[in-house]
């Protein structure tokens, strides 16, 4: 697995772009300087050669006038000195700090002055005076015969140092020199001014924005980083394997589910702190033994979930054995207990055959369930000669040919009033009919071709069957549905379709809602039981007292009645427990207008205490069984 | 030459300021006019660069000096006279035959200078590298 994935392609395309704007903000920052240095250069190499082609003018007009003896001639005469320094003088400009003439000695070769125009005593270079040449800018001058250009770095007070050799016969034997101040230097660096502010302020200001953007960027990766992070194991969570499954190839890896035997028990028997306990130390032993390729996740509550990376079946068979061994061989210790553990394990070695990443995974949970119904401490591999088919496209496949051939069917329960003993309506029961004649119920496909096209067509097929029972008979009919159905916009957009324009069959028509499952969002679900109630029709709580479900919920959904859970009722008249639940149900419902059903009615017992109580309705093999057929009217009371 | 040009001006590169490049290079004078390694000084006038100068050894009493650093002649002890003179102003030196050479800024550049016929009056003897500063 490749680490850059690993915490998804949105956070590394942050990183190159942020990494990208740097650099290009480094790279416009230091063109810039680059830039407006070439400019100064430019400014400053034109400004100097404007006022040295007077100095050049100076200088050949001192030759052409003295002659080429001119340096004899001026030292001979101080006069003359005088007055070529005064001549020499008109040149000078603010910006000229020192302008003179050399020569060199003949006798020592050393640059001696001819003339200066410095009036500062101290400043000024006496006729004959040594100069120390400080860089090599006279003998290139001399060497070359050409005028030479100097910054001088290494000396505060000077800016640029200019040479131009007076050329005797060849040969350079005085040089014409001038010092140029900062002063122009500085008047050109002020015209960059406003131009460097605005770039100075530019680049801190992007400075700025980038440096909260890398801060960003941290934290979006410490905050991605837990949210993919199971904080009990410390393993990857369910979301990273989701992340993972956008960017790996499924084929290249084979499915494992890794599932704790009778983990409830550990829970029941010795707490959830030493079932944490048991997590950690699986999670950890399993994670030690794969390798860093492999994915590895805690699927659900005690189920792993692990992609191993390129082995063969037999290869991933001994991965499965190994985990096996380490757990059932070391017990493990939590506080005070040492407990044994074993491992069910389902292989799908083709998880890339399945049409989607959960079919794939369903495979595997299915090999993973026949080793629990094996005996458990087992590793079940999906067979090759079933590649292609699994179990749930086997039974997808058969509801959709049992939907085609008319084979599933709907059966009707009665629901009765308790005070009347009147059939108030008819719970609907679908059923599978296979080739062979058997009846096969719900919870046996239903889980297949959950978040299939099938599932939508099966849920049609059931609101066809009840509306037109609706319209022939006039009966009230309840269909079942789960949380996810509700949830599912597929589904509620059919049924809205099906019933925007029938409410006087709506008002028929009940949704009863199972509520085992978790509510995932409480404020979504109240959303669409309104919907569903703005149809005309009326809405229940099946099972209620079995899952999730509790009061408070029950005044927030606003729905119309409560199926009390077979648990609660089934022998209600020998259990003082289960009794006084009930009645509190019942009471409660009766203060906010919610109608009660209880169901599995099955002794006459039973029903008296469910009346005793003041349930409204009841259902049950003692009231009525479940048929295909509607009777033409209101079957009696039993 | 080479040698004390490239003293100079590598100190001239490394030096932090124009005090430190001045007083390395009084101090290598120094050394060379008097052939003491650690000399001591004795300022006299005001020379900015060796005010408050603790990078050199210095006396009040120009009897125990090694040498004499001066900016003006005016005031000086005479005992000063006896040991070897050294101007920081070109004019001072070109004024006063007692004073063998001079360590002198001139056009932002540092100048250094000294008189053969002095040096030979006081029986100093420089070394090769200061030939081209000898006149």
């Amino acid at each position: 697995m490749k680490i850059s994935s690993k915490y998804g392609t949105p956070f590394f395309l942050l990183l190159i772009t942020l990494s990208a704007m740097t650099v290009i903000s480094i790279y416009l920052y230091t063109r810039y300087d680059v830039t407006a240095n070439e400019v100064n250069e430019i400014l400053v190499t034109e400004n100097i050669k404007r006022k040295t082609q007077l100095f050049e003018n100076f200088a050949s007009q001192l030759v052409d006038d003295a002659g080429s003896d001119f340096i004899e001639k001026l030292k001979a005469s101080p006069t003359l000195r005088s007055y070529y320094e005064r001549e020499l003088a008109v040149l000078l400009t603010d910006d000229i700090q020192y302008l003179y003439i050399l020569y060199q000695s003949p006798l020592d070769g050393k640059l001696r002055y001819l003339l200066d125009t410095a009036a500062d005593p101290e400043q000024r270079g006496e006729f004959g005076q040594k100069f120390d040449p400080q860089s090599d800018i006279w003998e290139k001058a001399k060497s070359e015969k050409k005028t030479q250009t100097r910054i001088q770095d290494e000396l505060d007070s000077l800016w640029i140092s200019y040479v131009h050799p007076i050329i005797i016969d060849g040969n350079a034997v005085a040089y014409l020199a001038a010092d140029f101040s900062h002063d122009e230097y500085y008047r050109i660096r002020k015209l960059f001014a406003p131009l460097s502010d605005l770039y100075f302020y530019t680049a801190a200001f992007m400075t700025l924005i980038l440096g909260i953007a890398y801060i960003q960027v941290i934290l979006y990766y410490f905050s991605r980083k837990r949210s993919l992070i199971d904080p009990l194991t410390g393993i990857h969570n369910r979301q990273f394997l989701f992340d993972q499954l956008k960017s790996i190839d499924i084929r290249e890896y084979q499915l494992m589910i890794v599932d704790l035997d009778h983990f409830k028990q550990v829970n029941d028997l010795y707490g959830h702190d030493v079932g944490d306990i048991v997590l950690q130390a699986v999670a950890g032993r399993i994670s030690s033994q794969i390798r860093s390729d492999d994915i590895f996740v805690r699927y659900g509550g005690e189920e792993f979930l692990l992609l191993i990376y390129q082995k063969s079946i037999l290869e991933c068979k001994k991965i499965a054995d190994r985990l096996q061994e380490s757990i059932r061989k070391t017990p493990i210790k939590a506080g005070t207990h040492i407990i044994s553990m074993t491992l069910s394990i389902g292989i799908n070695p083709y998880p890339g055959y399945a049409k989607n990443v959960e079919e794939a995974i369903k495979i595997a949970d299915e090999q993973l369930y026949q080793a629990k119904l094996k005996g458990r401490n087992r590793v079940e591999v999906f067979e090759e000669e079933h590649r292609g088919q699994s179990i749930t496209s086997k039974r997808i496949q058969d509801v959709t040919e049992a939907l085609e051939e008319g084979r599933i069917r709907c059966m009707f329960q009665p629901i009765f009033t308790i005070e009347t003993m009147e059939c108030r309506g008819y719970e609907m029961l679908v059923r599978l009919i296979e080739p062979d004649g058997r009846f096969v119920t719900p919870d046996l496909f239903l889980p297949a071709i959950a978040h299939t096209e099938v599932y939508t067509r099966l849920t049609r097929f059931v609101m066809e069957c009840a509306l037109e029972h609706i319209v022939e008979k006039g009966f009230n009919l309840h269909v079942n549905l789960t949380m996810k159905d509700i949830l599912n916009t597929d589904i509620m957009a059919l049924i809205v379709s099906m019933l925007v324009e029938r409410p006087r069959d709506a008002r028929h028509l009940t949704f009863e809602i199972l509520e085992k499952e978790k509510i995932p969002n409480i404020e979504v679900l109240r959303k669409r039981i309104e919907i569903l109630r703005n149809l005309g029709t009326s809405v229940a709580i099946d099972d209620f007292g079995s899952g999730y479900a509790n009061f408070n919920y029950l005044s927030d959904l606003g729905i119309d009645m409560l199926k009390i859970d077979s648990t609660l009722t089934r022998g209600i008249h020998r259990n003082d427990n289960t009794y006084n639940i009930v009645q509190m149900i019942s009471d409660f419902s009766r203060r906010m207008g919610i109608r009660t059903v209880a169901v599995q009615i099955e002794s006459e017992e039973e029903l008296n205490v469910v009346r005793e109580l003041e349930i409204s309705e009841a259902q049950g093999y003692y009231l009525g069984r479940p048929s295909f057929q509607l009777p033409e009217t209101a079957p009696p009371s039993p | 030459m080479k040698k004390l040009l490239l003293l100079l001006l590598a100190a001239f590169h490394l030096a932090a300021s124009d005090i430190e490049l001045a007083t390395k290079i009084y101090k290598t004078i120094a050394v060379a006019l008097t052939a003491n390694s650690t000399p001591l000084f004795y300022i006299h006038g005001d020379i900015g660069e060796l005010r408050d100068n603790r990078q050199i050894l210095r006396t009040e009493r120009c009897a125990k000096a090694d040498i004499v650093i001066l900016s003006t002649f005016d005031g000086l002890p005479p005992e000063c006279l006896k040991k070897p003179l050294f101007a920081s102003r070109y004019r001072l030196f070109l004024e006063h035959s007692e004073i063998v050479g001079a360590f002198f800024w001139q056009k932002g550049r540092p100048n250094i200078v000294f008189s053969a016929e002095r040096l030979q009056q006081r029986g100093i003897r420089l070394g090769a590298e200061f030939e081209p500063y000898i006149e």
